[in-house]
């Protein structure tokens, strides 16, 4: 028998479910848009990375492959991005590389978690290099990303405690 | 990593495969992929509008408090600043009137009347490897595809693509931009190439010319996209950099950037004359040979 049985259970359930994904939803419009220095930095941080990383570890099933994938291709859609599917391939990366290492993740403390991030956005962005270096037929300076993953790494502590408050809010 | 060959890794394999076949209609097609980005940004744009407005303010508000002790003595620079103004205000004003008079002896053409359509930004590529900006008007405003956009310091790029309601501006700092310039001082042409930083560099420029620190360096209207005489930078240093160009800072501080103008520039009367009178090739003769080697270059550029 359903947990979930009348209308006000479900209706609680419905809006448990909400919360993780108006997050997302927020964590988009503010990658997205315009926002000049000195807050500028901390919205053009992978934030998304974050998120991603965060339910891939804790909870998988809200952000399944095609979730991951539309928002990607949504970002770059919307950032005019001059490799589009850019994104929206490495989120999907991100994604799967998380997943094969959620069970060892789970059993350790925050510093690991932290680690682990550190290492998926390095990655991201690593992948990011190479993969517009070989189109732009022309080697990036990787300089230019070394600035974002600082503040992603900085900044996770900060997101994770956001989404931990977001992640009591769901049922079991 | 050993990825577990799963339902999961299938689903994720596939949806790969679409982003790389997404990736090289981009990189090869790039056309094909406007309308979905255009449809996208126009749907979007009224929440972006919505969310952009509050963090612009909130940015302005922490800048304005972050930055109280620099307001003193940027406010006495500035009094010094306007005493100077004052004076080339008076200058110009003889210098316009002059003008004016020798142009109404010697016949000349006036250049037509450019209008600007001032606009908020809605969204910037966070990407470090393309520098583009979403701006709040499109085609109902009367944005068209090539317009030159500036902001209260100078250049900061030109529209490449165009929605109903939004717009896309690729800055002259991406390294896919070029702008066709001009050296102020000595009248050498060259083009502004982006390198996707802070700063660009000039290309096409004889090795010999030797160019001095702090000169402005402006559009030169080669190639017709962007009208001449539009302020671009200052040329950073006098020496060239480790791979032999010529750094120039922009005007523009893009990172604090929330209204943009963009320059709707009517045809040209005169031109449009002269192709009347089919007279054509005098219209649009270029003045001299470095002008004529520039427009090829550009031609080639613009390619």
């Amino acid at each position: 028998m359903s947990q979930y049985e009348t209308l006000s259970d479900r209706l609680e359930l419905f809006t448990r479910l909400v919360i993780p994904y108006s997050v997302l939803i927020i964590a988009f419009l503010l990658v997205v848009v315009s926002v000049p220095q000195p807050l500028g930095v901390f919205f053009k941080s992978p934030l998304l990375v974050m998120i991603i990383y965060y339910w891939c570890v804790y909870r998988p099933s809200l952000l399944p492959a095609w979730v991951v994938f539309s928002i990607g291709l949504l970002f770059d859609l919307v950032t005019g991005v001059p490799y589009t599917g850019a994104n929206a391939a490495l989120f999907v990366l991100c994604r799967l590389a998380v997943i094969d290492q959620r069970r060892f993740l789970l059993g350790q403390g925050f510093a690991m978690v932290w680690l682990g991030f550190a290492i998926v956005v390095a990655l991201y962005h690593i992948l990011q290099w190479l993969l517009v270096s070989v189109l732009s037929f022309q080697f990036m300076p990787f300089s230019d990303f070394t600035a974002p993953l600082a503040v992603s790494i900085i900044m996770f502590p900060l997101i994770y405690l956001m989404l931990h408050i977001t992640h009591k809010t769901l049922p079991s | 990593m050993a990825i577990p060959m799963n339902g999961y890794v299938g689903a994720s394999g596939f949806l790969i495969f679409v982003a790389g076949i997404l990736l090289l209609i981009s990189t090869f097609q790039p056309a094909m992929l406007s309308g979905a980005r255009t449809a996208t940004t126009d749907a979007l744009s009224p929440v972006l509008n919505i969310v952009s407005t509050p963090l612009q303010n909130a940015a302005l508000f922490v800048r304005d408090v972050t930055g109280l002790a620099a307001i003193q003595a940027e406010n006495a620079r500035l009094s010094q600043e306007n005493v100077k103004l004052r004076e080339w205000y008076q200058t110009a004003l003889l210098l316009e009137a002059e003008n004016k008079s020798l142009r109404e002896l010697m016949n000349v053409k006036a250049d037509p009347q450019k209008t600007f359509i001032t606009t908020r930004i809605l969204s910037d590529s966070s990407s470090t490897f393309a520098k583009s900006l979403l701006v709040a008007a499109g085609s109902n405003d009367g944005i068209r595809e090539g317009q030159a956009v500036m902001s209260g310091d100078g250049l900061i790029g030109r529209v490449v693509e165009t929605g109903t309601d939004t717009a896309r501006v690729l800055l002259i700092n991406d390294m896919n931009s070029r702008v066709p310039v001009i050296i102020e001082n000595t009248r050498q042409h060259a083009i502004f190439a982006g390198q996707n930083n802070r700063n660009g560099f000039l290309m096409h420029l004889p090795p010999e010319t030797h160019i001095k620190q702090n000169v402005r360096i402006v559009t030169s209207g080669v190639g017709g996209v962007f009208p001449a005489g539009l302020p671009v930078g200052i040329v950073k240093s006098e020496k060239r950099n480790e791979s032999n160009q010529i750094v120039v800072e922009p005007f523009a501080d893009f990172n604090r950037l929330m209204h943009v103008r963009i320059i709707d520039t009517p045809i040209d009367p005169n031109l449009k004359r002269g192709i009347l009178n089919g007279s054509t090739r005098n219209a649009t003769l270029p003045l001299n040979n470095s002008a004529t080697k520039m427009q090829q270059v550009i031609q080639r550029e613009m390619q």
